[in-house]
């Protein structure tokens, strides 16, 4: 489904060029999870803007369905850091965005939303302003919004990072029962550890300035539930702390 | 009545309390018939001869919306465009900046020489002066939106029409509003003057002549008209916002 070949990318400060990924290779199943773990400014995010075609690489390719990717794909859903709700937008409209962009008429946006709000746990809040909602409720707006369009991709950054411990959890269940549901290919970046054995079936691990990939671990009991109480999650833990450590005693 | 609404016409009767109690206080400081409280004055302003002010007001009214919808039409879309392509920023706002402190009042008799003393060359002054203010208060807007949140709209398959339409346009709506309230404050302030240096219409004219003939009161009853001129423009931009930008009031 997803397949990055060589990538490359660097990115312009000021004068300045700044290597920001080397060479970086991996690849995904259609259906499978994906988790890509590291340390901040180790190029994590930019590698999934240039998945979502929102970069584009310096070298190599990035591959979705076997095409070669130049711009932002139809069937690919995009998270970003902090939601990317409009301030503007109730909602209802938030979550139909992607719909009204591709010329869905409002009926037709309201048949297809409002289920699915309701299904995220946010029935009865589709008139309100994205100021007025909780951290979780945005994010679940937001899982709405990638929904609507039934893509086959959701890529996501730090989706649940600043979120309280409790409401992380609650949506990374409901992640993995949609996942399962609508056999979605999922990436997300993530700095989190036990987010990253929890909800991704292989997990990159990234480090270096630029960034590399370290090691590719896979992890075939994520995504299911319950799997954190497990003797099996803790291990992998474990491991994907390792990984990450010896980057950190590397870097020193 | 929602509350919104409610507080809207309670403030502004404060407000209107408020500026009343200050004029009475500075009438009685300056104990000089130029200066009378505000009770003579409403009392001329209400027995003057309605037909005449309210003609000078509606001419008045005229030009000030004309000029700003001019403005808006015109630097509100180049503000947004500047702002949103740095090549053109770096060609373009040198040339605003450069245009931006020359004092345009004194353009006027330019003005008046290119384009007569009637309507034209009083709108044209006034469009000359909120113009750059409108410009550069949108351009500063439209540069100032947050990256991620174009990159999640344009993730959705945004074109750079929808681009505009969904994200651009509404982010820089409020900061428009607040140019337009001050461009308000300084097209009637422009008007004022261009409309006593020529022609015999206008609530400037208005002013001048009662000031000129020693009529204090018919003055005054002008410079009363001028002022709820801006409060009823200033109370359309307010209501106009609130029915724009709803989510900025809840």
């Amino acid at each position: 489904m997803v397949q990055v070949e060589g990538v490359s990318y660097s990115y312009r400060n000021g004068l300045k060029v700044v290597k920001a990924l080397v060479d970086i290779d991996f690849k995904l199943k259609k259906g499978d999870t994906c988790a890509i773990i590291g340390p901040s400014g180790c190029g994590k995010t930019t590698l999934l803007y240039l998945m979502a075609g929102l970069l584009k690489p310096e070298k190599g390719r990035v591959l979705i369905e076997g095409k070669v990717l130049s711009g932002p794909r139809d069937g690919t859903a995009v998270i970003l850091q902090d939601y990317g709700l409009l301030p503007w937008k109730t909602v209802l409209a938030n979550a139909a965005l992607g719909l009204e962009i591709r010329g869905v008429a409002w009926r037709q946006r309201e048949e297809i939303v409002r289920p699915l709000l309701a299904k995220l746990g946010l029935q009865g809040m589709e008139d309100r302003y994205p100021s007025q909602l909780s951290g979780g409720q945005k994010q679940r707006v937001a899982i709405a919004r990638a929904l609507a369009l039934r893509q086959d991709l959701l890529l996501m950054d730090e989706p649940f990072s600043a979120l309280d411990a409790l409401t992380r959890e609650e949506l990374q269940d409901t992640l993995v029962k949609i996942q399962a549901e609508q056999q979605l290919t999922i990436i997300m970046v993530t700095h989190n550890i036990e987010e990253a054995v929890y909800l991704g079936k292989q997990i990159v691990v990234m480090g270096g300035m630029p960034g590399r990939v370290r090691a590719i671990l896979p992890n075939p009991g994520a995504g299911r539930l319950g799997y954190r109480s497990r003797q099996e999650f803790h291990h992998y833990c474990s491991r994907v702390r390792g990984a990450l450590g010896q980057i950190d005693y590397e870097a020193g | 009545m929602r509350l919104v609404e409610q507080n809207f016409y309670k403030n502004y009767g404060k407000a209107v309390l408020f500026v009343l109690l200050l004029w009475q206080v500075l009438a009685w400081l300056a104990a000089n018939p130029g200066l009378p409280g505000p009770i003579p004055a409403i009392k001329e302003f209400i027995g003057s001869w309605w037909p005449e002010l309210a003609r000078h007001t509606l001419i008045s009214a005229y030009r000030v919306l004309l000029s700003l919808l001019l403005s808006l039409a015109t630097a509100v879309p180049l503000g947004l465009w500047i702002g949103r392509c740095s090549r053109l920023d770096s060609l373009l706002g040198p040339v605003a900046y450069l245009l931006y402190p020359v004092p345009k009042v004194a353009l006027l008799p330019v003005i008046m020489l290119l384009l007569g003393i009637g309507e034209g060359s009083k709108v044209a002054l006034i469009f000359l002066v909120i113009f750059f203010q409108i410009l550069v208060t949108t351009r500063d807007a439209a540069r100032k939106i947050p990256e991620q949140l174009l990159l999640s709209v344009r993730s959705l398959g945004a074109g750079s029409w929808e681009l505009y339409r969904q994200v651009i346009i509404p982010a820089c709506l409020p900061e428009i509003f607040t140019a337009s309230r001050i461009s308000l404050g300084s097209a009637i302030s422009v008007l004022f003057l261009s409309e006593t240096v020529a022609g015999r219409s206008g609530l400037g004219y208005y002013i001048l002549d009662g000031m000129l003939r020693a009529e204090y009161g018919v003055m005054f009853a002008g410079i009363l008209a001028i002022s709820f001129l801006g409060l009823i423009l200033y109370a359309l931009l307010d209501i106009l916002e609130i029915f724009l930008c709803p989510w900025r009031y809840i």
